[in-house]
């Protein structure tokens, strides 16, 4: 009887340590595959694509990637280039002279040479930077004590000849200034900085998108965690001020990013992507004669779409190129303040980003990549098909960069 | 070129070379101890035969056989073990197994497990990669060693020390080779292997440590099989664990389960066609009756376990009989026999596992007997009275016993020692420069003059450097593969020249056409952390001035199309104090790795300390 009462609390104490083992030892393993992520937002936020296009004083630029996009050092930026009034665009990334496959970085003002700064990929840490004043007929050189940010307006260029950029330093990011040679920069602030003052506080600064020279005085853009808060800094009395812009009820409630910032010949424009709890939208921003700013009507986003480039259309209007997850492409337009955003005719596929002009300002080329090949397809006005123009082979050396 | 490099293949043939060369030398020393131990049991044996014809008359000479009165279940692990380690030593002779076991076996098994473990297994792992002939030379010897040695070595201390080397070196292989047989991994499961083979080795080699009188009682082996009845039980739990893809044969978007998509892969490992088709229709099987096939293997599990934690000896046998059906199944259908594919190194965990079901279960219900009365043993004398050297005359069981472990011992040691020298230095091994980019060439004519300036700007000549020994090289600074590697291969071997580095200046010169300025020279210096470094100069000049050189030292420098780097020869030259060339290398650094950077630099500190030395 006793042995049979030994044998059962053996018994017992061998489940106890059976199931502790169980749960202590493999419980955590949990299930094979992906593990389920906490926290997952609603809505995924905005991102923030490179491929976009620029005008310069010589012709229009573009930058899009190409090669195999699945694999980080088989995509190679490239960087196009058509002159004023001409049809045809050229690759112009040889130029870079170092591999792209970080993405570029474009900038141009009135009267500055054009600048496309390379992200630093693998093991190059810095920013090697090339610009040109004819066309990319002669190149020189500058870089960046760092790696510029991956975003499109993480370098911008003043008529004034100052040069702006965000640059990743440490776990934040910090604004660089060169008065011309672009090879000497200095500090002018750093996310930490910023995210630490009165402004920063109000805002919720959590990352800096965007930089532009107006007045010859800098404006940083920002991701504010704060709803309703537009992350716009400008330096005023030697101290950083978030700009006045409020957004009207319907949009206060979201998170803003400040997706870009660029100039106009009558002020600043900007372009943000606001986060609410049950969708997403860019608005369209241009500063006023009066000092405060016109703000645009939301460009709805559907759930599950995503911004496949960004930048500027004709006159001081702006353009957002989306793609939903089936793959369909929507490229949306504004003319300036007071307009409302139009969608324009079902884009071809592969779309990458699109090029306003140049023969005039209607017309609009959609630059579509695939592969080692770069399509252009062109949008003419009151047409309601893009017409399949210009076939560009691009020679990538695929493993060059492993 | 910079990413143009070729990488180190498994099966390199330079690497498979020296390997096998490696095992040819080592094997011929295991002859030679073998036949020393051959002809020292004769010579043992002969003495001992005259001493006792002479002192036992009338007695017939019997040796006492020398497993006699071990115990059977000791007797099953020591020779099945024995034969398992010697088939994974064999197994490491595979020439895939210097370059290939690390990469292909070792590293995705840890890749699932968390950090801490990655980091212990890289750890311990650098030393296979930067030392990879050596290493696997060793696991070959060690490994054959320890398996002859639970052979031949039955009873006695020395058999024990046999389990304790079995338990030593199954450690180092558990954690190193097998990540903890990835129990800290998602999605640990009894039939993928958990809790990996060599745990088994371990668990038999400390019951061959232990001492006689721990068999002579059914505990033991009461004890084995409760741990392996609560282990099989717990194996059954996680089995019946929802949401681990086990319950169904496909998954919801229509591929493959868990189970099924494991011997998937399995089946297509490279192996006879009989085998593959086995496991491919074991795979279609679970994808169809997943629910079916895991609750056979939950209940299976459990009823093992149930036996076993039962230790009745009726229960236990049907178990284990139960546990052999079960682990053979899925030795050949779900593990496909392990050790097929070219670094496979061991038969997996079925087998072992089984070994030591059995043991535990032989452990319990047949304890040893005393030895015959018939068999007379030579020495009758108490052998624990006498001193070893007593012994090692008079008891010719324990010289053979003696001779044996020494002879298996000496031929783990084949292994272990070049091994341990090798370790003994942080360097990897110049054979992985030499597999990717071929030996240095000596070269004799004067070095190509040039006349540039530095990083700092200052004027830098050739002859302005006579009296320094050179390592030159040609850098592109906005680089981002080959040459922030190579940079820092240079300032590796810098200091591996130690005191003689104030004898040599390591010198770059430009090979980017448009990134001339010192600016870069200084960036890529800040990045590489080399402005720290007193000799080292980053040398720069006109397009023109770099394009000469470049054809001087025949270097190839060009634009490349649509965003690749400039393209440029990876080579260095060493240059004697005269200004002579001495060396050329090639240093491609193809698929870097810790190891490839620290030979590629040993071979160019070889070069240089050779021109410093005037050879």
């Amino acid at each position: 009887m006793i042995r049979i009462q030994r044998r059962h609390v053996w018994c017992v104490r061998m489940v106890v340590v059976l199931c502790a083992l169980v749960v202590i030892t493999f419980g955590w393993g949990g299930p094979i595959g992906p593990p389920a992520s906490a926290g997952t937002p609603l809505v995924a936020p905005i991102t923030t694509p490179l491929a976009t296009s620029l005008q310069s004083s010589s012709g229009t630029w573009a930058t899009l990637p190409m090669g195999h996009l699945n694999e980080p050092l088989n995509t190679f930026w490239q960087l196009f280039y058509r002159p004023t009034g001409v049809t045809t665009w050229s690759d112009k990334v040889e130029a870079t002279a170092t591999a792209t496959n970080g993405g570029l970085v474009l900038a141009a003002a009135a009267g500055q040479p054009f600048i496309a700064a390379v992200r630093p990929t693998n093991l190059l840490h810095f920013s090697p930077i090339i610009h040109t004043s004819d066309g990319g007929r002669a190149w020189a050189n500058g870089l960046l004590p760092g790696g510029l940010s991956a975003r499109p307006d993480a370098l911008s260029s003043a008529p004034t000849g100052q040069t702006l950029a965000i640059v990743d330093r440490g776990p934040g990011t910090a604004v660089l200034a060169s008065d011309g040679s672009l090879s000497t920069w200095r500090t002018l602030t750093t996310s930490a900085q910023l995210a630490s003052g009165t402004a920063g506080k109000t805002c919720g600064l959590q990352v800096l998108t965007a930089v532009v020279s107006w007045t010859n005085s800098p404006v940083v853009g920002a991701n504010c965690t704060r709803p309703g808060v537009v992350g716009m800094f400008q330096r005023r009395a030697k101290t950083w001020q978030l700009d006045p812009l409020t957004l009207p009820g319907s949009l206060a409630e979201g998170r803003v990013e400040v997706l870009s910032l660029g100039q106009t010949p009558y002020g600043l424009d900007a372009l943000l992507g606001i986060t609410e709890a049950t969708g997403s939208a860019v608005v369209a921003a241009w500063t006023t004669s009066q000092g405060g700013w016109s703000i645009s009507p939301p460009l709805a986003l559907a759930a599950h779409d995503h911004i496949v480039s960004y930048g500027s259309a004709s006159g001081v209007g702006l353009f957002s190129l989306t793609a939903s997850s089936s793959g369909a492409e929507r490229l949306a337009v504004i003319d300036g303040p007071g307009a409302t955003w139009h969608t324009l005719p079902a884009l071809p596929p592969d779309t990458a980003t699109v090029a306003f002009g140049p023969t005039s300002a209607s017309v609009i080329d959609a630059l579509a990549a695939h592969d080692t090949t770069m399509t252009v397809w062109t949008l003419a006005s009151a047409s309601s098909d893009w017409l399949k123009g210009q076939v560009l082979p691009v020679k990538i050396e695929y493993g060059s960069s492993s | 070129m910079p990413g143009m490099g070729k990488g180190l293949t498994t099966n390199d043939p330079i690497v498979v070379s020296a390997f096998h060369t490696a095992l040819i030398h080592q094997g011929l020393i295991v002859l030679l101890i073998l036949a020393v131990a051959g002809v020292t049991w004769n010579v043992v044996r002969s003495l001992h035969l005259r001493g006792m014809a002479a002192g036992a008359e009338g007695r017939p000479l019997m040796f006492r056989s020398e497993s006699a009165g071990e115990p059977q279940a000791r007797r099953v692990l020591r020779i099945g073990f024995g034969l398992i380690w010697l088939l994974d030593g064999i197994l490491q002779v595979q020439a895939s197994m210097p370059l290939g076991l690390v990469t292909q076996g070792i590293q995705p098994t840890a890749a699932a497990s968390p950090t801490w473990v990655q980091h212990l297994v890289n750890a311990g792992t650098t030393i296979w990669t930067f030392h990879p002939v050596q290493a696997a030379a060793a696991a070959v010897w060690i490994q054959v060693g320890i398996g002859l040695w639970l052979l031949f070595v039955p009873r006695g201390r020395w058999s024990r020390l046999g389990g304790l080397a079995s338990l030593g070196w199954g450690l180092m292989v558990w954690v190193f080779g097998e990540s903890f047989g990835g129990i800290f991994a998602p999605g640990l499961t009894w039939l993928f292997g958990a809790p990996g083979a060599a745990l088994f080795y371990c668990a038999a080699g400390a019951l061959i440590a232990l001492p006689d009188r721990a068999w002579a009682t059914p505990r033991l082996g009461r004890t084995v099989l409760r741990v392996m009845g609560v282990f099989f039980v717990a194996m059954a739990i996680l089995q019946a664990w929802p949401g681990r893809g086990f319950w169904s044969g496909l998954t919801r978007s229509g591929g493959v389960g868990t189970l099924a998509g494991m011997v998937q892969q399995m089946a297509q490992t490279p192996q006879p066609h009989v085998l593959s088709s086995w496991v491919a229709s074991f795979e279609r099987f679970d994808a169809a009756h997943g629910w079916g096939v895991n609750l056979f293997v939950v209940l299976a599990l459990a009823a093992i376990g149930g036996a076993f934690i039962s230790a009745q000896p009726r229960i236990a046998r049907v178990g284990v009989i139960a546990a052999a059906v079960l682990c053979l199944a899925d030795w050949v259908l779900v593990e496909d026999f392990g050790f097929f594919g070219g670094v496979g190194t061991d038969p997996n965990s079925m087998i072992p596992m089984l070994l030591v079901c059995i043991g535990g279960f032989l452990a319990m219900t047949r304890l040893p007997v005393a030895a015959s009365s018939d068999v007379v043993p030579i020495v009758t004398d108490r052998a624990g009275t006498k001193s070893w050297r007593q012994r090692l005359t008079t008891s010719p069981g324990y010289a053979a016993r003696s001779l044996a472990a020494a002879a298996a011992l000496g031929i783990v040691l084949v292994g272990a020692v070049p091994m341990a020298v090798a370790t003994a230095s942080p360097n990897a091994d110049p054979i992985l420069a030499n597999a990717i980019d071929g030996s240095p060439n000596a070269l004799h004519y004067p070095a190509p003059p040039f006349s540039l300036i530095d990083q700092h700007g200052q004027a830098v000549s050739l002859s302005g450097l006579h009296g320094k020994t050179i390592a030159l090289t040609f850098l592109d600074p906005v680089c981002t593969s080959d040459c922030p590697i190579i940079a820092q291969e240079f300032r590796q071997a810098d200091q591996m020249l130690g005191a003689e580095s104030k004898k040599v200046d390591l010198i770059a010169i430009d090979a980017n056409p448009r990134y001339l300025a010192p600016d870069y020279l200084v960036a890529f210096d800040d990045q590489e952390n080399l402005a720290t470094i007193p000799n080292w100069l980053y040398l720069t000049g006109t397009d023109k001035e770099l394009a000469r050189i470049w054809d001087a030292y025949g270097i190839l420098v060009g634009y490349a199309p649509g965003g690749a780097m400039i393209a440029h020869s990876d080579t260095a030259y060493v240059i004697s104090r005269d200004g002579d060339m001495n060396w050329v290398l090639a240093l491609d650094p193809g698929s870097p790795t810790s190891a490839t950077k620290s030979s590629f630099a040993v071979t160019l500190a070889n070069a240089i300390k050779n021109s410093l030395n005037g050879s």
